[in-house]
Protein backbone atom coordinates (compact mmCIF):
# COMPACT_ATOMS: atom_id res chain seq x y z
CA UNK A 1 0.00 0.00 0.00
CA UNK A 2 3.02 2.02 -0.27
CA UNK A 3 2.11 5.08 -2.38
CA UNK A 4 3.86 8.14 -3.54
CA UNK A 5 1.36 9.92 -1.87
CA UNK A 6 0.61 8.37 1.67
CA UNK A 7 0.06 10.56 4.27
CA UNK A 8 1.62 7.44 6.18
CA UNK A 9 4.94 7.40 4.58
CA UNK A 10 6.90 10.47 7.00
CA UNK A 11 4.40 9.94 9.71
CA UNK A 12 5.23 7.99 13.50
CA UNK A 13 2.66 5.52 13.63
CA UNK A 14 -0.32 6.31 15.86
CA UNK A 15 -0.76 5.79 18.88
CA UNK A 16 -2.69 2.63 20.54
CA UNK A 17 -1.27 1.32 23.67
CA UNK A 18 -1.56 -1.79 25.45
CA UNK A 19 -4.57 -3.72 27.20
CA UNK A 20 -3.99 -3.29 30.84
CA UNK A 21 -1.93 -6.15 32.62
CA UNK A 22 -5.40 -7.11 34.32
CA UNK A 23 -6.90 -7.44 31.45
CA UNK A 24 -4.25 -9.83 30.01
CA UNK A 25 -4.25 -11.94 32.94
CA UNK A 26 -7.85 -12.48 33.05
CA UNK A 27 -7.11 -13.54 29.24
CA UNK A 28 -4.61 -15.87 29.86
CA UNK A 29 -6.86 -17.60 32.51
CA UNK A 30 -9.63 -17.96 30.67
CA UNK A 31 -7.51 -19.16 27.48
CA UNK A 32 -5.79 -21.74 29.82
CA UNK A 33 -8.21 -23.14 31.13
CA UNK A 34 -9.72 -26.63 30.50
CA UNK A 35 -6.91 -26.85 27.74
CA UNK A 36 -6.35 -30.38 26.65
CA UNK A 37 -5.92 -31.83 23.06
CA UNK A 38 -8.22 -30.64 20.78
CA UNK A 39 -9.46 -33.01 17.71
CA UNK A 40 -9.56 -31.32 14.62
CA UNK A 41 -11.14 -31.97 11.24
CA UNK A 42 -8.81 -30.73 8.28
CA UNK A 43 -10.36 -29.24 5.11
CA UNK A 44 -9.93 -32.52 2.78
CA UNK A 45 -11.59 -34.86 5.59
CA UNK A 46 -14.08 -32.47 6.23
CA UNK A 47 -15.27 -32.40 2.01
CA UNK A 48 -14.45 -36.07 2.35
CA UNK A 49 -17.03 -36.27 5.16
CA UNK A 50 -19.58 -33.92 3.61
CA UNK A 51 -19.61 -35.66 0.10
CA UNK A 52 -20.22 -39.11 2.30
CA UNK A 53 -23.29 -37.69 3.80
CA UNK A 54 -24.03 -36.33 0.70
CA UNK A 55 -24.00 -39.50 -1.41
CA UNK A 56 -25.18 -41.93 0.92
CA UNK A 57 -27.83 -39.77 1.13
CA UNK A 58 -28.76 -39.62 -2.32
CA UNK A 59 -28.05 -43.09 -2.68
CA UNK A 60 -30.21 -44.39 -0.04
CA UNK A 61 -32.85 -42.12 -1.72
CA UNK A 62 -32.80 -43.36 -4.87
CA UNK A 63 -32.71 -47.24 -3.79
CA UNK A 64 -36.42 -45.68 -2.09
CA UNK A 65 -37.12 -44.72 -5.58
CA UNK A 66 -36.11 -47.09 -7.46
CA UNK A 67 -38.17 -49.87 -5.49
CA UNK A 68 -40.98 -47.63 -5.15
CA UNK A 69 -41.20 -47.24 -8.82
CA UNK A 70 -39.10 -49.16 -10.68
CA UNK A 71 -41.50 -49.18 -14.01
CA UNK A 72 -41.94 -45.65 -14.17
CA UNK A 73 -38.11 -44.74 -14.81
CA UNK A 74 -36.28 -44.38 -17.83
CA UNK A 75 -33.08 -45.72 -16.09
CA UNK A 76 -30.25 -44.05 -18.51
CA UNK A 77 -31.66 -40.93 -18.51
CA UNK A 78 -31.96 -40.43 -14.44
CA UNK A 79 -28.39 -41.81 -14.27
CA UNK A 80 -26.53 -39.37 -16.93
CA UNK A 81 -28.25 -36.86 -14.37
CA UNK A 82 -27.11 -38.46 -11.21
CA UNK A 83 -23.88 -38.79 -12.51
CA UNK A 84 -23.62 -35.00 -13.91
CA UNK A 85 -24.98 -33.75 -10.83
CA UNK A 86 -23.14 -35.50 -8.28
CA UNK A 87 -19.99 -34.34 -10.13
CA UNK A 88 -21.52 -30.50 -10.03
CA UNK A 89 -22.07 -31.29 -5.83
CA UNK A 90 -18.17 -32.73 -5.72
CA UNK A 91 -17.02 -29.37 -7.22
CA UNK A 92 -18.94 -27.41 -5.39
CA UNK A 93 -18.01 -28.67 -1.98
CA UNK A 94 -14.16 -28.96 -3.26
CA UNK A 95 -13.95 -25.51 -5.22
CA UNK A 96 -15.94 -23.39 -2.72
CA UNK A 97 -15.13 -24.95 0.28
CA UNK A 98 -12.15 -26.77 -0.02
CA UNK A 99 -9.05 -25.05 1.29
CA UNK A 100 -9.27 -23.01 4.67
CA UNK A 101 -10.80 -19.60 4.70
CA UNK A 102 -8.63 -17.03 3.88
CA UNK A 103 -7.03 -19.19 1.55
CA UNK A 104 -10.46 -19.67 -0.65
CA UNK A 105 -11.11 -18.82 -4.28
CA UNK A 106 -12.65 -15.59 -4.71
CA UNK A 107 -15.59 -14.81 -2.77
CA UNK A 108 -17.36 -13.64 -6.38
CA UNK A 109 -16.39 -17.11 -7.70
CA UNK A 110 -17.74 -18.51 -4.46
CA UNK A 111 -20.79 -16.43 -4.83
CA UNK A 112 -21.52 -17.63 -8.22
CA UNK A 113 -21.26 -21.22 -7.43
CA UNK A 114 -24.10 -20.36 -4.50
CA UNK A 115 -26.59 -18.78 -7.29
CA UNK A 116 -25.05 -20.18 -10.35
CA UNK A 117 -25.72 -23.57 -9.58
CA UNK A 118 -29.66 -23.35 -8.51
CA UNK A 119 -30.06 -21.36 -11.95
CA UNK A 120 -28.51 -24.28 -13.73
CA UNK A 121 -30.48 -26.78 -11.78
CA UNK A 122 -33.63 -25.49 -12.64
CA UNK A 123 -32.40 -24.75 -16.36
CA UNK A 124 -31.45 -28.81 -16.36
CA UNK A 125 -35.31 -29.34 -14.86
CA UNK A 126 -36.78 -27.08 -17.70
CA UNK A 127 -35.28 -29.36 -20.15
CA UNK A 128 -35.75 -32.16 -18.75
CA UNK A 129 -39.39 -31.74 -18.39
CA UNK A 130 -41.58 -34.09 -20.71
CA UNK A 131 -44.16 -31.44 -21.03
CA UNK A 132 -46.36 -28.43 -19.00
CA UNK A 133 -49.79 -27.93 -17.83
CA UNK A 134 -51.02 -23.92 -17.92
CA UNK A 135 -50.20 -22.49 -14.24
CA UNK A 136 -53.74 -22.04 -13.81
CA UNK A 137 -54.32 -25.81 -13.94
CA UNK A 138 -51.13 -26.86 -11.87
CA UNK A 139 -52.22 -24.77 -8.75
CA UNK A 140 -55.83 -26.69 -8.59
CA UNK A 141 -56.74 -30.16 -7.99
CA UNK A 142 -54.63 -33.05 -7.63
CA UNK A 143 -51.28 -31.22 -9.53
CA UNK A 144 -50.94 -29.18 -6.49
CA UNK A 145 -51.45 -31.76 -4.11
CA UNK A 146 -48.69 -34.07 -5.43
CA UNK A 147 -45.99 -30.95 -5.96
CA UNK A 148 -46.86 -30.32 -2.06
CA UNK A 149 -46.65 -33.95 -0.96
CA UNK A 150 -43.18 -34.06 -3.29
CA UNK A 151 -42.05 -30.73 -2.24
CA UNK A 152 -42.49 -31.64 1.78
CA UNK A 153 -40.61 -34.81 1.17
CA UNK A 154 -37.45 -32.42 -0.95
CA UNK A 155 -37.33 -30.12 1.37
CA UNK A 156 -37.29 -32.59 4.48
CA UNK A 157 -34.49 -34.53 3.06
CA UNK A 158 -32.52 -31.27 1.95
CA UNK A 159 -33.36 -29.55 5.21
CA UNK A 160 -31.67 -32.64 6.61
CA UNK A 161 -28.30 -33.39 4.72
CA UNK A 162 -27.64 -29.33 4.72
CA UNK A 163 -28.14 -29.43 8.37
CA UNK A 164 -25.66 -32.55 8.65
CA UNK A 165 -23.42 -30.45 6.09
CA UNK A 166 -23.16 -27.54 8.27
CA UNK A 167 -22.72 -29.05 11.18
CA UNK A 168 -19.93 -30.24 9.63
CA UNK A 169 -18.39 -26.88 8.62
CA UNK A 170 -19.36 -25.42 12.31
CA UNK A 171 -17.65 -22.50 13.98
CA UNK A 172 -14.91 -22.91 11.08
CA UNK A 173 -15.64 -19.43 8.87
CA UNK A 174 -15.60 -15.86 10.13
CA UNK A 175 -14.40 -14.30 6.94
CA UNK A 176 -17.50 -15.09 5.23
CA UNK A 177 -19.90 -17.50 6.89
CA UNK A 178 -22.97 -16.75 4.71
CA UNK A 179 -21.89 -17.24 2.27
CA UNK A 180 -20.10 -21.04 2.88
CA UNK A 181 -23.76 -21.21 4.70
CA UNK A 182 -25.02 -20.88 1.10
CA UNK A 183 -22.67 -23.50 -0.34
CA UNK A 184 -23.75 -25.88 2.30
CA UNK A 185 -27.22 -25.38 1.42
CA UNK A 186 -26.67 -26.14 -2.19
CA UNK A 187 -24.62 -29.25 -1.46
CA UNK A 188 -27.62 -30.41 0.63
CA UNK A 189 -30.41 -28.79 -1.53
CA UNK A 190 -28.89 -30.66 -4.58
CA UNK A 191 -28.36 -33.87 -2.58
CA UNK A 192 -32.29 -34.13 -1.73
CA UNK A 193 -33.59 -32.83 -5.10
CA UNK A 194 -31.48 -35.51 -6.96
CA UNK A 195 -32.60 -37.99 -4.73
CA UNK A 196 -36.35 -36.85 -5.35
CA UNK A 197 -35.61 -36.92 -8.99
CA UNK A 198 -35.08 -40.56 -9.09
CA UNK A 199 -38.40 -41.19 -6.50
CA UNK A 200 -40.72 -38.96 -8.07
CA UNK A 201 -41.78 -40.25 -11.69
CA UNK A 202 -44.06 -36.71 -12.60
CA UNK A 203 -42.12 -34.93 -15.35
CA UNK A 204 -44.18 -31.97 -15.39
CA UNK A 205 -42.49 -28.61 -15.23
CA UNK A 206 -44.52 -26.78 -12.88
CA UNK A 207 -43.86 -29.62 -10.65
CA UNK A 208 -40.18 -29.98 -11.13
CA UNK A 209 -39.66 -26.78 -10.59
CA UNK A 210 -41.69 -26.44 -7.24
CA UNK A 211 -41.19 -29.12 -5.97
CA UNK A 212 -37.58 -30.28 -6.66
CA UNK A 213 -35.76 -27.02 -7.77
CA UNK A 214 -37.29 -24.63 -5.46
CA UNK A 215 -35.49 -26.48 -2.12
CA UNK A 216 -32.23 -26.20 -3.84
CA UNK A 217 -32.71 -22.44 -4.40
CA UNK A 218 -34.68 -22.02 -1.23
CA UNK A 219 -32.07 -24.17 1.00
CA UNK A 220 -29.34 -21.74 -0.65
CA UNK A 221 -30.96 -19.17 1.03
CA UNK A 222 -31.54 -20.59 4.51
CA UNK A 223 -27.99 -21.98 4.29
CA UNK A 224 -26.79 -17.90 3.92
CA UNK A 225 -28.86 -16.81 7.04
CA UNK A 226 -28.14 -20.09 9.12
CA UNK A 227 -24.06 -20.37 7.94
CA UNK A 228 -23.84 -16.69 9.42
CA UNK A 229 -24.85 -17.87 12.92
CA UNK A 230 -23.43 -21.78 12.91
CA UNK A 231 -19.92 -21.01 10.43
CA UNK A 232 -19.19 -17.95 12.64
CA UNK A 233 -17.05 -18.85 15.48
CA UNK B 1 -2.02 -21.78 17.05
CA UNK B 2 -1.38 -25.61 16.15
CA UNK B 3 0.45 -25.96 19.94
CA UNK B 4 -2.13 -24.27 21.56
CA UNK B 5 -4.53 -26.37 20.04
CA UNK B 6 -2.61 -29.21 21.09
CA UNK B 7 -3.44 -28.11 24.94
CA UNK B 8 -0.05 -26.04 25.08
CA UNK B 9 -0.35 -23.22 27.62
CA UNK B 10 2.48 -21.58 26.81
CA UNK B 11 1.88 -21.59 23.09
CA UNK B 12 -1.06 -19.28 24.11
CA UNK B 13 0.88 -16.88 25.96
CA UNK B 14 3.35 -16.49 22.37
CA UNK B 15 -0.12 -16.05 20.65
CA UNK B 16 -1.17 -13.57 22.83
CA UNK B 17 1.70 -11.48 22.16
CA UNK B 18 1.78 -11.83 19.07
CA UNK B 19 -1.92 -11.39 18.64
CA UNK B 20 -3.04 -8.65 21.23
CA UNK B 21 -1.21 -5.22 19.86
CA UNK B 22 -3.27 -5.78 16.47
CA UNK B 23 -6.20 -6.68 17.82
CA UNK B 24 -6.31 -4.16 20.88
CA UNK B 25 -5.52 -1.78 18.40
CA UNK B 26 -8.13 -2.45 16.01
CA UNK B 27 -10.62 -2.63 18.39
CA UNK B 28 -9.84 0.38 19.92
CA UNK B 29 -10.04 1.91 16.27
CA UNK B 30 -13.13 0.79 16.03
CA UNK B 31 -14.38 1.53 19.77
CA UNK B 32 -12.85 4.55 20.08
CA UNK B 33 -13.11 3.70 23.94
CA UNK B 34 -10.60 1.92 25.57
CA UNK B 35 -12.87 -0.16 28.22
CA UNK B 36 -14.84 -1.04 25.62
CA UNK B 37 -11.87 -2.46 23.30
CA UNK B 38 -10.70 -3.84 26.37
CA UNK B 39 -13.83 -5.94 26.88
CA UNK B 40 -14.00 -6.60 23.14
CA UNK B 41 -10.40 -8.10 23.45
CA UNK B 42 -11.50 -10.31 26.09
CA UNK B 43 -14.41 -11.77 24.26
CA UNK B 44 -12.32 -12.29 20.85
CA UNK B 45 -9.97 -14.22 22.73
CA UNK B 46 -12.47 -16.32 24.93
CA UNK B 47 -14.31 -16.73 21.03
CA UNK B 48 -11.21 -17.99 19.91
CA UNK B 49 -10.37 -20.38 22.87
CA UNK B 50 -13.91 -22.08 22.18
CA UNK B 51 -13.14 -22.37 18.41
CA UNK B 52 -9.75 -23.05 18.38
CA UNK B 53 -10.65 -26.78 17.40
CA UNK B 54 -12.27 -25.57 14.10
CA UNK B 55 -9.21 -23.50 13.16
CA UNK B 56 -8.07 -25.42 9.99
CA UNK B 57 -4.42 -25.38 9.48
CA UNK B 58 -3.14 -23.55 6.81
CA UNK B 59 -5.71 -20.26 7.33
CA UNK B 60 -4.37 -16.94 7.97
CA UNK B 61 -4.43 -16.67 11.31
CA UNK B 62 -4.59 -12.76 11.87
CA UNK B 63 -7.59 -12.31 9.21
CA UNK B 64 -9.02 -15.31 10.99
CA UNK B 65 -8.84 -13.50 14.71
CA UNK B 66 -9.42 -9.59 13.27
CA UNK B 67 -12.56 -11.35 11.74
CA UNK B 68 -13.89 -12.39 14.84
CA UNK B 69 -13.44 -9.57 16.73
CA UNK B 70 -14.91 -7.37 14.04
CA UNK B 71 -17.96 -9.29 14.60
CA UNK B 72 -17.46 -9.42 18.24
CA UNK B 73 -17.55 -5.72 18.00
CA UNK B 74 -20.62 -5.53 15.28
CA UNK B 75 -22.78 -8.05 17.67
CA UNK B 76 -22.14 -5.99 20.73
CA UNK B 77 -23.42 -2.80 18.55
CA UNK B 78 -26.28 -3.91 17.32
CA UNK B 79 -27.09 -5.28 21.25
CA UNK B 80 -26.82 -2.04 22.62
CA UNK B 81 -28.98 -0.55 20.01
CA UNK B 82 -31.77 -3.65 21.05
CA UNK B 83 -31.02 -2.43 24.32
CA UNK B 84 -32.23 1.54 23.23
CA UNK B 85 -29.02 2.56 24.86
CA UNK B 86 -28.23 6.19 23.53
CA UNK B 87 -25.80 5.86 20.66
CA UNK B 88 -23.73 8.58 19.00
CA UNK B 89 -24.95 9.13 15.03
CA UNK B 90 -22.50 6.15 14.04
CA UNK B 91 -24.15 3.61 16.47
CA UNK B 92 -21.22 3.74 18.91
CA UNK B 93 -21.33 4.06 22.72
CA UNK B 94 -21.14 7.78 23.72
CA UNK B 95 -17.45 8.39 24.87
CA UNK B 96 -15.91 11.67 25.92
CA UNK B 97 -12.88 12.17 24.91
CA UNK B 98 -10.43 14.04 26.52
CA UNK B 99 -8.84 15.89 24.02
CA UNK B 100 -12.03 16.50 22.15
CA UNK B 101 -11.84 20.01 20.72
CA UNK B 102 -8.21 20.72 22.05
CA UNK B 103 -5.09 21.13 19.74
CA UNK B 104 -3.49 18.26 18.73
CA UNK B 105 0.05 18.26 21.11
CA UNK B 106 2.33 16.59 17.75
CA UNK B 107 1.83 15.19 14.48
CA UNK B 108 1.51 11.52 15.78
CA UNK B 109 -1.81 13.30 17.89
CA UNK B 110 -2.81 14.84 15.12
CA UNK B 111 -2.76 11.81 12.86
CA UNK B 112 -4.51 9.64 15.67
CA UNK B 113 -7.99 12.59 15.71
CA UNK B 114 -7.73 12.87 11.96
CA UNK B 115 -8.31 9.04 11.93
CA UNK B 116 -10.91 9.16 14.15
CA UNK B 117 -12.33 11.62 12.54
CA UNK B 118 -12.57 9.71 9.14
CA UNK B 119 -15.94 7.57 8.07
CA UNK B 120 -15.85 3.89 9.68
CA UNK B 121 -15.86 2.53 6.29
CA UNK B 122 -12.09 4.33 5.23
CA UNK B 123 -10.92 4.20 8.83
CA UNK B 124 -11.37 0.62 9.06
CA UNK B 125 -9.37 -0.04 5.82
CA UNK B 126 -6.68 2.05 6.42
CA UNK B 127 -6.62 0.35 9.83
CA UNK B 128 -6.08 -3.09 8.78
CA UNK B 129 -4.44 -2.42 5.28
CA UNK B 130 -1.78 0.62 6.79
CA UNK B 131 -1.56 0.23 10.46
CA UNK B 132 -2.05 -3.62 10.89
CA UNK B 133 -0.23 -4.49 7.99
CA UNK B 134 -2.95 -6.94 5.95
CA UNK B 135 -2.78 -7.23 2.13
CA UNK B 136 -5.80 -5.66 -0.05
CA UNK B 137 -6.87 -9.48 -0.26
CA UNK B 138 -6.57 -10.02 3.40
CA UNK B 139 -8.36 -6.76 4.16
CA UNK B 140 -11.17 -7.85 1.84
CA UNK B 141 -11.57 -11.22 3.47
CA UNK B 142 -12.24 -9.24 7.06
CA UNK B 143 -14.42 -6.91 6.11
CA UNK B 144 -16.62 -8.71 3.85
CA UNK B 145 -15.84 -6.85 0.48
CA UNK B 146 -13.55 -7.20 -2.75
CA UNK B 147 -9.94 -6.14 -2.90
CA UNK B 148 -10.80 -3.12 -5.15
CA UNK B 149 -13.06 -2.22 -2.92
CA UNK B 150 -10.82 -1.71 0.01
CA UNK B 151 -8.11 -0.17 -2.66
CA UNK B 152 -10.90 2.74 -3.39
CA UNK B 153 -11.73 2.88 0.27
CA UNK B 154 -8.04 3.23 1.30
CA UNK B 155 -7.52 6.28 -1.60
CA UNK B 156 -10.49 8.28 -0.44
CA UNK B 157 -9.58 7.60 3.43
CA UNK B 158 -6.06 9.09 2.33
CA UNK B 159 -7.59 12.13 0.62
CA UNK B 160 -9.39 13.04 3.58
CA UNK B 161 -6.63 12.27 6.01
CA UNK B 162 -4.09 14.28 3.73
CA UNK B 163 -6.92 17.56 3.75
CA UNK B 164 -6.66 17.49 7.73
CA UNK B 165 -2.98 17.03 8.00
CA UNK B 166 -2.47 19.63 5.03
CA UNK B 167 -4.62 22.02 7.93
CA UNK B 168 -2.80 20.92 10.56
CA UNK B 169 0.71 22.15 9.33
CA UNK B 170 0.00 25.11 8.18
CA UNK B 171 -2.11 25.77 11.72
CA UNK B 172 1.17 24.85 13.13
Amino acid sequence: MSQPDDPFTHLPPPRCGEPRAEVARAIRRQCTRDLCQGKRLSCPKRVLLSLLLSFTAVGALVALGLRRNPAGLAVGTVLFGLIVWSLVLAIVLVVGLGRPPGRRIARAWRLLLAVGVPLAFLAYLTVESSGSVALAEFVRGKHADGALFCGAHTFLFSGLISAGVLLLWRGTDPLSPGLSGALAGVVGGLSGAMGMGVACPNGEAWHLWCAHGSAVVALSGIGWLVGRRWLAP
Amino acid sequence: MDRYVEGNAAAFDELYRALSPKLFAYLLRLTRNRERAEDLLQITFAKLHRARTSYMAGAPLLPWVLAIARRAFYDERRAAKSRHEDLSNDGTLPEPRGDDGGIPVDLADALDRALDRLPEGYREAIQLTKITGLSLTEAAEVLGTTASAVKLRVHRGYNLLRKELDAYSRGS
